[in-house]
């Protein structure tokens, strides 16, 4: 599955004004795999191979919480606690980023290993720790940079800086849409801070892909798109009326400019949200759901009740073939950032983890029980683990060289893959980059990260640049 | 003529020694081959024959840097990650050359992460 942005005999009869279908293969020639328009969204297209799943719930943990503090439990880090980082540990490393190197900084949580996988998780996650023969931990995650910026564009578009397509964008331009009256590519962005955008569009953007394959933000409440809803005094007559003669303009105009795929993009949209001015509303719309799930998300309570609002509609979103679901955890109010800490962790994670403990542990569940799981996969991301040594005093710097990821269901098989090393620092087996994890959700939607690739400027550019493998050991 | 060959295979062999002695690993040139290895993945991906251009010069490349952490002390690993990268590109040149894009993509693939490997251990981070 490829494009190639070769002049071709398409490319000559849009240029020539035929109409929108020829400007959208304007300069390109097409693999059969595709459907009959690339550059359309809102058709199916076939796999590379049998997918395991059909749709991802992408966590992202904005702010980079301390795995250390959730998931990696370390012994070695809590003996040498108030201790210089080793030079053993550190060699090799350019470890000051915001702040200097403090001495090593013990974890203050109470750990326990849980089910059947016998997976270490603290206290701090208590309903998450229910969960965890669902969950396939990376414990050998590693990234580059180690600023929010940088890693969270690595962790989204495997890019260092903006301009690359996220995982969500290259899923559509893979696989197309399941559902044409709701957007293949949703994100859900929550809370207070700067965090809950997750560092902006650049991290749900289509990059050189097609515009059309960009992420769409829903907002928070009933009315998850701005401007969707038909205006009082207009009828649907009237507003197909309307959408029609601007459709026929758009086609006039994008004859002159067939590469424009920013009109092309706006020209779909307008269709698009004609449709979506029932299905949007009706995805996001949790009356009829029980008060019994509501509280399984922690709907109702204060703290929990706006992510897991967010993690319910992703569910439903997801049953109704939303492909990619790129969930952000902003800070619930604004007695912390986001998971941030680089001071007072005890606060501030107290806090990120009471938001979203419930929420994703309801989510794990819901799904399971609605036979969901199977084909949904459940990422928890962040762009960096934080480090073992402190900072401030009482907080942790950003450590991108070795934290916990992890995985749940969409054939994916639960359990504890790679680790760090002694205290945490470092990613020492089962080494996870965040190519490799891209490439394995790729796998499991059914698409080759060496095969789908899309030609940028001369180049046939890949979901994973030249880089990325697949996880072989935790596919079930 | 037996005089020339020697001469001219002794001349061949000195002219290497100080093209290895001469021989540095710099940061442009690194990121010229990030940038090569960028252009034969995509050749690879588009079965394109200037594949075998590209990875013969990477090929090469590696071959210094092979001769050059060989004659370097404390970096005896460094110079297992540049023959195998070494191997990797001839790979590469290999399968294009006899049209095999998929093993040529397979070890592409290896290379990268060959590439990534000695990166971990040599490149400060």
């Amino acid at each position: 599955m490829s494009h190639h942005h070769h002049p071709s005999r398409r490319g000559f009869l849009a240029h020539a004004g035929l109409g929108l279908s020829g400007m959208a293969l304007s300069g390109l020639t097409l693999d059969p795999a595709f459907g009959a328009d690339p550059l359309d969204p809102t058709v199916p297209r076939a796999p590379h191979f049998a997918p395991k799943a059909k749709s991802i719930i992408w966590l992202h943990m904005a702010g980079a919480p301390s795995t250390l503090d959730l998931f990696d439990h370390k012994p070695e880090l809590i003996r040498l606690n108030g201790t210089p980082l080793p030079d053993s540990f550190g060699k090799g490393l350019k470890t000051a980023t915001d702040g200097g190197v403090g001495n090593l900084y013990a974890t203050k949580r109470t750990w326990a290993q849980h089910g059947e996988t016998g997976a270490w998780v603290s206290d701090w996650l208590p309903n998450i720790a229910k969960q965890v023969d669902k969950i396939a931990f990376l414990k050998g995650s590693k990234t580059e940079g180690s600023t929010h910026v940088i890693s969270s564009l690595k962790l989204h578009t495997s890019g260092l800086v903006p301009g690359r397509p996220a995982l969500g964008a290259w899923i559509q331009y893979g696989l197309g849409s399941a559902n044409p009256d709701l957007p293949t590519f949703v994100v859900l962005p929550t809370g207070v801070g700067a965090a809950g955008g997750g560092r902006g569009a650049v991290i749900w953007s289509s990059g050189f892909l097609p515009a059309a394959y960009q992420g769409t933000a829903f907002r928070k409440g009933d009315s998850p798109i701005l401007h969707l809803s038909r205006p009082d005094g207009v009828s649907e007559e009237e507003q197909r009326g309307t959408l029609n003669l601007l459709r026929t303009l758009n086609e006039q105009h994008a004859g002159r400019y067939p590469g424009d795929t920013e009109l092309q993009a706006r020209s779909r949209s307008y269709d698009l949200a004609y449709r979506m001015q029932k299905s949007a509303p009706e995805a996001v719309d949790l009356s009829k759901e029980t008060a019994a799930t509501k509280a399984l998300y922690g709907i109702g309570t204060k703290e929990t009740d706006e992510y897991g609002t967010s993690l319910l509609r992703a569910r439903r979103l997801v049953e109704r073939g939303v492909r990619f679901v790129h969930c952000i955890s902003g800070a619930p109010d604004n007695s912390v950032d986001s998971w941030d800490a680089h001071n007072n962790i005890e606060k501030n994670h107290g806090v990120m983890c009471k938001q979203v403990d419930q929420p994703v542990a309801g989510l794990l569940a819901d799904l399971q029980a609605r036979g969901l799981l199977d084909t949904t996969l459940v990422v928890w991301a962040s762009e960096f683990g934080r480090t073992p040594y402190g900072q401030t005093g009482d907080g942790r710097d950003h450590n991108p060289w070795g934290y916990t990821t992890w995985i749940a269901g969409g054939g994916i098989k639960p359990g504890t893959y790679g680790s760090t090393d002694e205290i945490g620092l470092r990613a020492q087996t089962g080494i996870v980059d965040t190519y490799d994890l891209q490439a394995t959700l790729l796998h499991q939607m059914g698409l080759d990260h060496k095969r789908l690739t899309f030609t940028h400027q001369g180049r046939a550019e890949k979901a994973t640049t030249v880089f990325g493998e697949v996880i072989k050991d935790i596919l079930a | 003529m037996r005089k020339v060959f020697v001469f001219a295979a002794l001349h061949l062999a000195l002219l290497g020694g100080v093209m290895s002695a001469q021989f540095e690993v710099s940061a442009d040139d690194m990121r010229e081959m990030e940038d090569t290895v960028r252009d034969l993945d995509s050749h690879v991906a588009l079965k394109e024959k200037e594949a075998a251009a590209a990875a013969r010069g990477m090929a090469a490349y590696f071959q210094k840097l092979e001769a050059h952490y060989a004659a370097t002390p404390a970096t005896a690993d460094a110079v297992g990650f540049a023959r195998k990268s070494h191997e990797l590109a001839d790979q590469v040149a290999k399968a294009v050359e006899g049209g095999d894009f998929e093993a040529a993509a397979d070890s592409v693939g290896q290379l990268t992460r060959s590439c990534k490997t000695c990166h971990d251990v040599y490149k400060n981070k």
